[in-house]
């Protein structure tokens, strides 16, 4: 562990061990490759889990709390079972009994029921389910379910969970997992306190005593729904003890093994089968229903399908509303001097990954500044709301609404130029960020440059349009960790006709991970990417992935893949070296052909190389195993083992009249190091972008006495193609020859919020704290 | 549950009244199937007005537009001939939903489900529309200012059936304009639409102001003293705010995730502002989307 | 839905003569599902995100809210009518040539809308009128930029060609 040979101390600075493998562009990275399998995206016919059917398949649906906190005092099921159709009535009456599932499960905590038992912790908490011949016979019998609640005081918000005497969300939480995740420490865990992250950096005292200013500001974003394309689905089914579970998921091996610790069996006894899913974002990260579907499927002894509908999506997961005050003292000469924050994230009912995502949303709020003394302490709070957990952006953009948005406050009131006064404070090379590490490749000034450059930031910032509108440009800029410690395996094998077959439990989702896969995998062994096949992830056989998520499948299964390409290069040149007596260092792989360098008249294709070795097939594996960590008291050590930076900026018009804000224009730009795909890694950009505006002006879920009112996509509102600014670029910084990917998928998100949120200060001369930004709220800043 | 297709009119009415109160009558099905899906209605039994071609008919008269109760919204605002006649309403129309609702919504429809939200009720309104009643043995015309009473309910009783509406041709000199406010993404429904027609005399001074307010209140909102009070004013700024302070005070209108109902307040005012200085400055009557 | 209401309606589904079976109001993108048309898919099933989107009498509709009635005896075109005789469309080829996609679950439905726009009208399209005939379908990836390019090209090079429409 990393955290052993930390020096808390000193201000030296903490060196990060973790490199990735440098990668060249050539015959494959860095090329606009068409999407893989892109025919059968254009025709309808990726065969979504949506589409799965099986023989003697059930259907189920899942009957859920109308209240927010309540005792369930009985339920009587015998209507329902009587009802046609019907195979299978669970109730958490089913669980903890010899032979049973457990009944709780969880990626860090089990504190989530896979159906409530004595009470219920937020409206839409799953009671019982059934599974049916139709899905309507199933959607009949949940009408015929009688639950008795006993309807207890609930807290709907985190001021309520930490008021004197607040009910609690959960009388006694469990203990953590001890196969939870490495980088996940409890601290403070206490009444609805799930956990919180500290991190202590310097003597933030000494530095508000020093400092010239101090400015003290609270930021508010809203819980939002990830709102997939493709709901969740499962399906799942038994043979005797073996489960198979086809799923919508992001982590195929979180789910497994959530399965084989519900089911008290050994990890191999669960197959998880996952085939491109229509959208993730972070919503279908760890096990979600595959748990209440393979308890259904094992009570029903028959295979049980969940298409979860759409209004329950919207009480699947949720990004954390946070609340951030953040406290920060600058010098009149504009250097900061010291930051106090306290982050207080909505967890929800149920923990998910909120403790990590308070941690890296915590230590987030530091931003990409070299400050020398930082105090943040970040909570998860229970609440009787929906759980939240993993988001694209995870906590990133929370914590950068709040510090961009004060960077832009404490420019003005200082008088400095807003890139100017980040330019004072950006951390450069070298320098040591409030975690204690190290920072390498820092490209913040770069890329801040060239953003506000974009959109001519040092002209006309800001301009009355005619009577009613006016313009405003903003920027921001954003630092990103990734998941540290983690881990990913990746195997292949080459065959005698030249085709590579890729195994990766990396999940497709759009993203267009099978596509930069295959390139990285095809390069080193002179394939071309139509040559590669990468393999669905199927736990049975596809090796170890962490997970989906946090930017990460680009380098870190890149890298892994890499490494096995390399072995299996080293193989084949050796057998070819053997036969052409050329040393194999000698030899490079080419167009399918083994060729001596420098002489290109002694040549072998791989087929004959195979043929007259009699090799069948050439396997390798390869792995990227990344380490660190941070001391649960002071928050030091290793973050992430490498860092995304990112940067946006915008121009909005606002309509002083009725408060609407439009936006013009946005320009966003990442540090890629290299782009494998710039088709798909464009893509990547621009969904991030339309995440941003959607995040900034549209999206909240709305609550009322803990009762979500608007879960539907008419009264809840996502960014459209009539929303999109009439100007949108994205760009990449990459670098010089051989360079470390650095993932995309995130990066942006973030930024496009708080430049929106800039420009629209920059336009009406007042900020809007709360996301989003309704024009109620553009009317309500203005006019205080 | 089954659904019945007649193919004329006199079929309709006699299964409506045989059919009693379960049964409900089904045009286009954009509102009807949705509440059937999420179970807000479950009759026993549907009327579909699909074969009735006789009531998808429109016929423009030297004084009126009649649109039969089965015209189609797309086709509305595909016709040539009602952008001349009635370009406001035309517009107005396009600006509803999307393609596909349009596509199989109806006029009928649209002012029989007496949704508060809708686009064209307003428009409509400030035209001095009115409905066509039909029942076995009676019939009746009714202004649509009256044929609206609440919340998704109308005057239409239990066996009765919308066959067409009368649209009066605007005055050559009166411009119309509606202006549709959307608070949030641009496939949201209205925060506030406010509908304006504005007549002058050959001196320039009003003769005939009309104003409606749609998504803000149960059915388009007016204030007739407001706009009667213009009669012979100039059609300028102050005017106008005059008239723009009276929807404001008077308005109660809804508040959600839209706005609340403050802010809908202010918005009504600034809008119907905004919709008689284009109606009464602009050079094109239209629908426009804020 | 109670059996006994099933019956079965005939219609011409991407150019063949096809019976659907199910109840009159049975959403139609229900019936064309179980039939195999599986580019046919639900997202919000309130007809807001376009997702459902399929061509009936060559008119942009959304199946979700469509009864299964509705289709007896009409034209129905889905994605998987617009290949021709193995052959992708000229949009579907410039879907991928613009990368119009990432998951791809909502783009049969912005590609048969797409190809309304596109066959009632002439000439280079503008950004209002994609704009325009695109209006109501959602994209969550975001690729909105790269769906307008796609049907902005293919409006430029205007061969497009609806495979499978003649039915």
């Amino acid at each position: 562990m990393i955290q052993d040979n930390i020096d808390n101390t000193a201000g030296a600075g903490i060196p990060n061990p973790n490199r990735s493998i440098p990668v060249a562009t050539g015959p494959t990275v860095g090329q606009p490759v068409d999407m893989v399998g892109a025919r059968a995206r254009v025709s309808g016919r990726v065969d979504f889990a949506l589409n799965a059917v099986v023989p003697g398949m059930t259907h189920a649906r899942l009957l859920r709390s109308p209240m927010p906190h309540a005792r369930i005092s009985s339920i009587d099921t015998s209507a329902a079972e009587k009802m046609p159709g019907v195979v299978a009535v669970l109730t958490a009456a089913d669980f903890d009994r010899p032979g049973a599932p457990a009944r709780y499960y969880g990626a860090v905590l089990r504190d989530q029921p896979v159906l409530c038992g004595e009470k219920v912790r937020f409206a839409g908490d799953p009671v019982a389910a059934v599974a049916a011949e139709t899905e309507e016979q199933a959607a009949a019998a949940l009408l015929e379910i009688e639950v008795d609640y006993e309807p207890l005081p609930a807290v709907g918000s985190v001021a309520e969970a930490l008021a004197e005497g607040a009910p609690l969300v959960h009388e006694k939480p469990p203990l953590p997992r001890e196969a939870s995740y490495a980088d996940i420490k409890f601290h403070g865990r206490e009444g609805n306190v799930c956990t919180k992250f500290q991190l202590r950096s310097g003597d933030v005292e000494a530095g508000f005593a020093a400092a010239d200013h101090i400015f003290d500001n609270t930021y508010h974003s809203p819980a939002v729904q990830h709102l997939t394309m493709e709901p969740h689905v499962v399906l799942a089914r038994f043979e005797g003890e073996r489960l198979t579970v086809t799923s919508s998921t992001q982590a195929p091996y979180a789910v497994r093994d959530t399965l084989a610790e519900m089911f008290g069996v050994a990890s191999s006894k669960v197959r998880v089968i996952v085939p491109p899913i229509g959208g993730g974002y972070g919503g279908k990260t760890y096990a979600k229903f595959e748990p209440v579907t393979a308890a259904l499927a094992w009570k029903a002894r028959r295979p049980v399908k969940l298409v979860l509908p759409r209004d329950e999506e919207f009480l699947s997961l949720t990004k954390h509303a946070a609340t951030i005050r953040m406290r920060t003292g600058v010098s009149s000469d504009g250097k900061l001097l010291a930051r106090d924050v306290q982050v207080y994230f909505d967890a929800g009912a149920y923990t998910d990954i909120s403790p990590r995502l308070i941690k890296n949303g915590g230590y987030s709020t530091a931003g990409p500044y070299a400050i020398p003394n930082v105090r943040i302490d970040s909570y998860a709070v229970y609440t009787n709301l929906p759980p939240a957990g993993a988001y694209r952006g995870y906590g990133v953009s929370q914590a950068a609404w709040a510090y961009e948005q004060q960077m832009d406050e404490m420019a003005e009131a200082l008088g400095i130029d807003p890139v100017e006064f980040r330019r004072r404070n950006l951390l450069t090379e070298g320098e040591r960020f409030a975690t204690g590490e190290i920072m390498r490749e820092a490209h913040w000034r770069e890329l801040l440059d060239r953003t506000a450059e974009a959109i001519d930031y040092d002209t006309d910032r800001r301009v009355v349009v005619d009577e009613h509108r006016v313009r405003g440009k903003g920027v921001a800029v954003i630092l990103k960790s990734t998941i540290t410690p983690s881990t990913s395996h990746a195997a292949m094998r080459l065959d005698a006709d030249g085709s590579l077959q890729v195994l990766t439990s990396s999940v497709e989702m759009g993203q267009g991970a099978h596509t930069v896969l295959a390139q990285l995998a095809a390069q080193p062994l002179g394939l071309p990417v139509s040559a590669v096949h990468v393999t669905e992830p199927d736990t049975q056989y596809t090796p170890y992935d962490q997970t989906t998520s946090s930017s990460r499948t680009t380098r870190a299964m890149g890298g892994a893949l890499t490494s096995a390409a390399h072995v299996i290069r080293e193989k084949l040149l050796k057998l070819a070296g053997d036969l052409l007596e050329v040393s194999p260092t000698d030899l490079e792989l080419a167009d399918g052909q083994v060729v001596a360098k420098g002489s290109p008249g002694v040549r072998m294709s791989v087929p004959e190389v195979f043929r007259r070795t009699r090799t069948g097939s050439i396997s390798g594996d390869g792995e990227v195993i990344t380490s660190g960590g941070l001391d649960p008291e002071t928050g030091q050590g290793i973050a992430s083992d490498h860092w995304h930076q990112g940067a946006a900026a915008a121009e909005v018009e606002v309509d002083l009249g009725t408060g609407k804000v439009y936006v013009r224009h946005v320009h966003s730009i990442a540090h890629a190091g290299r782009v494998v795909n710039p088709k798909l890694a464009r893509l990547q950009m621009h969904g991030s972008t339309v995440f941003g505006i959607s995040h900034a002006l549209y999206e909240e879920l709305v609550y009322d006495e803990g009762i979500l009112t608007n879960p539907n996509l008419s009264d809840y509102s996502i960014t459209a193609m009539g929303d999109m600014p009439a100007q949108l670029e994205v760009e990449f910084l990459e670098d010089e020859g051989e360079a470390e990917i650095h993932g995309l998928g995130e990066t942006t998100l973030p930024p496009v919020i708080a430049a929106i949120g800039n420009a629209v200060r920059a336009a009406i001369g007042a900020p809007v704290r709360t996301l989003p930004i309704t024009p109620e709220r553009v009317l309500e800043a203005r006019n205080s | 549950m089954q659904v019945l297709r007649p193919q004329t009119t006199a079929d309709t009415l006699r299964l409506l009244a045989d059919g009693g109160e379960d049964t409900k009558i089904i045009a286009g099905g954009t509102a009807l199937m949705l509440m059937m899906r999420n179970g807000l209605v479950m009759p026993e039994q549907l009327v579909s007005l699909d074969r009735l071609s006789e009531l998808d008919r429109v016929t423009v008269e030297p004084d009126a537009v009649r649109l039969g109760a089965l015209v189609s919204l797309r086709s509305i605002e595909r016709s040539a001939e009602l952008a001349t006649v009635l370009p406001t309403l035309s517009a107005a129309v396009g600006l509803v939903a999307n393609h596909r609702i349009r596509q199989r919504a109806t006029i009928g429809g649209c002012v029989s489900e007496a949704d508060y939200a809708s686009d064209p009720p307003a428009v409509l309104t400030t035209l001095g529309c009115e409905v066509h009643v039909v029942g076995i043995g009676t019939q009746r015309w009714i202004p649509l200012s009256e044929f609206l009473v609440d919340y998704y309910q109308t005057v239409l009783q239990p066996g009765e059936l919308v066959t067409e509406v009368r649209i009066p041709r605007p005055s050559p000199t009166a411009r119309t304009t509606y202006l549709k406010y959307i608070s949030r993404s641009a496939e949201d429904r209205p925060c506030v639409g406010v509908a304006a027609h504005v007549d002058l005399d050959s001196s320039g001074r009003c003769t005939d102001v009309r104003v409606a307010v749609a998504g803000a209140t149960a059915t388009p909102f007016t204030v007739v003293a407001a706009t009667e009070a213009c009669r012979g004013a100039k059609p300028d700024k102050t005017a106008w705010d005059e008239v723009a302070a009276a929807y404001s005070a008077a308005i109660s209108p809804i508040g959600d995730a839209r706005g609340s109902a403050a802010y809908r307040k202010h918005v009504t005012g600034e809008l119907v502002r905004r919709a008689l200085q284009t109606a009464s400055t602009g050079t094109e009557n239209g629908a426009f989307r804020l | 839905m109670d059996r006994t209401d099933e019956k079965s309606f005939s219609c011409v589904v991407n150019g063949e003569y096809t019976v659907l079976t199910g109840a009159d109001t049975t959403p139609a993108i229900v019936a064309l599902r179980a039939h195999g048309l599986f580019s046919v898919r639900e997202t919000c099933g309130i007809g807001v995100c376009g997702t459902c989107t399929v061509l009936l009498d060559g008119e942009p509709v959304s199946a979700c809210i469509l009864p299964l009635y509705a289709l007896d005896g009409r034209t129905v075109q889905t994605a998987e009518g617009l290949e021709e005789g193995g052959e992708l469309s000229d949009l579907q080829q410039q879907f991928i040539a613009s990368q119009a996609f990432q998951c791809s679950f909502c783009t049969p439905g912005f590609l048969m809308s797409g190809q309304a726009l596109l066959d009632g009208t002439d000439g280079p399209l503008d950004d209002e009128a994609i704009e325009d005939g695109l209006q109501g379908h959602l994209c969550r990836c975001g690729c909105y930029a790269a769906i307008k390019e796609a049907v902005r090209e293919c409006s430029a090079a205007r061969t497009c060609s609806r495979a499978g429409a003649r039915g």
